[in-house]
């Protein structure tokens, strides 16, 4: 499992690089979507939310063909791929270029175990929504407290 | 086309409400033989919550995300904010022939040149 350690390793260097960069990018207000110009930023965006049931992940991939988009988990690990296909312009003149193009991954672990056949995606006006169902058995429980009479 | 500034007609505070509520779209812009055309990353709206205006020579876009809050938060890249951006545009366009498409979260506005401004090759004849 050393690729594993090695993307984990990865990911968390970003996530210093992020911290450094990204205080700058926000002072000016600007917050690219998507693939920034450099590689200094997190790809996609993403949001993680959860209740007793699920987890809930939302990605920002604006321009992302479905059919070039991949979802894979592989124990508690969900990645995310694919790649945003660049426009044919030869023959123009650009006057601003701010959104960005090509391959893309991000691996997220997952704090509970997820029953992987139930995982549901959908991808709506360029945001990827993924519902993770929690395992049962590690699923909260309330336990109920019997008054002795 | 360039990038029309906020501060130019809002205060400080008006400005900063403004951020928190909206993030930048990214955009690309660029010109071909036929006009311009803009390209804006706006991943959330729908058809229904994007507005564009053309004042004059002010483009305003403006869009509102509708995603599904569910939950507790376990970590946030990204506000469910709308999204806000304005420029000046040049002139010699044709502004009553702008045609704006949205794809999976990206629009694409095609800024036609004003025929007048499409430079025409005036024949000479000779006189005889």
């Amino acid at each position: 499992m050393i690729s594993w350690n090695v993307l984990r390793e990865m990911d968390a260097l970003r996530r210093e690089m992020d911290h450094l960069f990204g205080d700058l990018n926000q002072e000016q207000g600007q917050r690219s979507a998507f693939l920034p110009g450099l590689g200094t930023r997190r790809y996609p965006r993403i949001n993680l939310r959860e209740d007793g049931d699920n987890f809930y992940l939302d990605a920002l991939l604006p321009g992302v063909e479905s059919k070039d988009l991949e979802i894979n988990l592989t124990g508690n690990t969900l990645t995310l791929s694919g790649e945003r296909q660049a426009e044919n312009l030869e023959d123009a003149r650009w006057q601003r270029q701010e959104r960005g193009h090509g391959k893309f991954m991000r691996t997220l672990e997952l704090p509970l175990d997820i029953q992987a056949d139930d995982i549901s995606a959908e991808y709506k006006d360029g945001v990827l929504h993924v519902v993770l169902p929690k395992a049962e058995e590690v699923k909260p429980r309330q336990i109920r407290i019997k008054v002795a009479s | 086309m360039k990038e029309h500034n906020l501060t130019h007609n809002t205060n400080k505070d008006d400005k900063l409400a403004l951020h928190q509520k909206y993030s930048t779209p990214a955009v690309d812009i660029y010109e071909q033989d036929g006009g311009l055309t803009l390209v804006a990353d706006m991943p959330g709206v729908a058809l229904d919550k994007l507005k564009i205006d053309v004042d004059h020579e002010l483009l305003t876009l403006e869009g509102e995300t509708a995603m599904a809050v569910e939950g507790e938060q376990l970590f946030s890249e990204f506000a469910p904010a709308g999204y806000y951006r304005q420029f000046r545009l040049p002139e010699h366009l044709d502004l009553e022939k702008i045609d704006a498409r949205l794809r999976d979260g990206v629009l694409t506005l095609k800024l036609p040149k004003a025929s007048t401004a499409i430079p025409r090759r005036i024949e000479v004849k000779a006189l005889n």
